[in-house]
């Protein structure tokens, strides 16, 4: 019953995060000087390092960008000690890819478990962090969800918006968010393989509850009679059985308490505990 | 215990792997139709040209534009090409620093402000946008549009 609440004080605060940050209202974008998360409210750019000079890149991008590099600083301290609450329950993007993909009929859903999500993730973000500093070229625009999402949402409002989802690139990054987060089960396939933000958050994540000092998901193996059903409602395929036990991935757990929902014992609990 | 250890190493390897794949060919991902530009706008100097692709389609140029000490009344031109920017935000905040759009017209700009613009080029053949003072029909800076290469010409 206490997890039934928390997802619904969960989905609420995604809504409020959808209203807050994306077309029509985007009123913390607006109280950035910006009209959506482009811009000065971009948090995807200034880690990246420019082949220009990476100190100078890096001080311009905090420059430019300093509302998204504020953002992400929020997001970092904030999992630290709670863990990844920004992912889970306040992500604009990632919410909205969820609360699409919770209209897809489960046929349709495309099951990417077989992925190993932290290897792929952190292959994916050496590129998109060194990409350009090593002459393969930059990701960050390409393809962006946080352009493509907004775009889509404020499509009915703006000419411009539509005019960039009707571009070869437009339809490539809607095809993309597509497949990897609307089709994907659980909605989450971008955040756990391609969102840069949610790869450095879950790097922190795992620090935060090696040092002891994050809040996370945990098991109580003594309750646990290894049912499954954890394993099936995990969003972002960071449980796992084996052998005969219930195993977590600290690098993929979101801390969303969708497990803890569906646990039929009460094993699952949101706290403090050392791995 | 050994054998698995190692497949599930190998595993990783294989996942590294195709995520460096992923971002290489995202990386490498162009668009013909689409191109993406950003411009400081200085008064008497020359600007770059701009490249766009050698496409007889239509072609949507991104432009970031950034005019870090111009006028507050700026208006962009560019002929053969309809010009949308991404302002109007859809329901203004009272608190935001409205300024006025107008396709390329641009009323009570601040200085540094970034608009970005989307210009939509449909006749073939290279281009010139101009980015003129309104309050005295200057113009700030030309920057010519090019189809092709960066060793493309006018044509």
């Amino acid at each position: 019953m206490q997890g039934i609440t928390k997802i619904k004080r969960r989905y609420i605060f995604m809504l409020l995060g959808i209203l807050l940050f994306l077309p029509p209202l985007s009123v913390i974008p607006q109280a950035a000087g910006e009209v959506n998360m482009c811009g000065a409210v971009c948090p995807r750019m200034f880690f990246i390092l420019s082949p220009k000079g990476i100190w100078s890149g890096l001080v311009n991008g905090i420059q430019s960008m300093w509302f998204g590099t504020a953002l992400v600083g929020a997001i970092f301290l904030v999992t630290l000690f709670f863990g990844r609450l920004w992912c889970s329950h306040v992500c604009p993007i990632g919410g909205t890819t969820e609360f699409i993909n919770k209209g897809v009929p489960k046929k349709l859903k495309i099951n990417f478990s077989f992925i190993q999500a932290p290897a792929f993730r952190y292959g994916f973000l050496f590129i998109y962090i060194a990409g350009a500093l090593i002459g393969i070229g930059a990701i960050a625009c390409k393809l962006c969800n946080f352009r493509i999402i907004p775009f889509m949402i404020g499509s009915p409002f703006v000419p411009a918006y539509r005019t960039y989802l009707a571009t070869s690139m437009g339809l490539a990054g809607l095809a993309t968010i597509g497949v990897s987060g609307f089709l994907a089960k659980g909605g989450r396939g971008y955040c756990n393989l391609l969102c840069p933000i949610g790869a450095m958050d879950s790097v922190i994540n795992f620090l935060g509850t090696k040092l002891g000092i994050s809040k996370r998901m945990n098991t109580d193996y003594s309750k646990c009679d290894n049912c499954g059903s954890c394993v099936d409602s995990c969003m972002v395929w960071a449980l796992t059985q084996e052998k005969g036990q219930v195993k977590r991935d600290p690098l993929s757990c979101m801390s969303c308490g969708e497990c803890e929902r569906v646990c039929p014992n009460g094993a699952i609990s949101y706290g403090k505990n050392k791995i | 215990m050994g054998k698995m250890m190692s497949s599930k190493f190998l595993k990783t390897i294989i996942f590294i792997f195709a995520g460096i794949t992923a971002g290489i060919a995202l990386a490498n991902f162009s668009a013909k139709d689409f191109k993406h530009a950003s411009i400081i706008v200085k008064r008497n100097v020359q600007a770059k040209p701009i490249h766009i692709n050698d496409y007889k389609g239509k072609q949507v140029l991104a432009l970031s534009l950034k005019i870090p000490d111009g006028p507050k009344d700026i208006e962009v031109k560019m002929k053969g090409a309809e010009i949308q920017s991404w302002y109007p935000p859809p329901v203004k905040m009272p608190f935001y620093k409205w300024m006025d759009v107008d396709g390329g017209r641009f009323h009570g700009v601040e200085p540094g402000k970034r608009l970005p613009l989307y210009l939509i080029i449909r006749q073939a053949g290279c281009k010139e946008l101009e980015i003129i003072d309104s309050s005295d029909s200057s113009i700030i800076q030309t920057v010519h549009v090019m189809r092709g290469g960066a060793n493309a010409g006018h044509h």
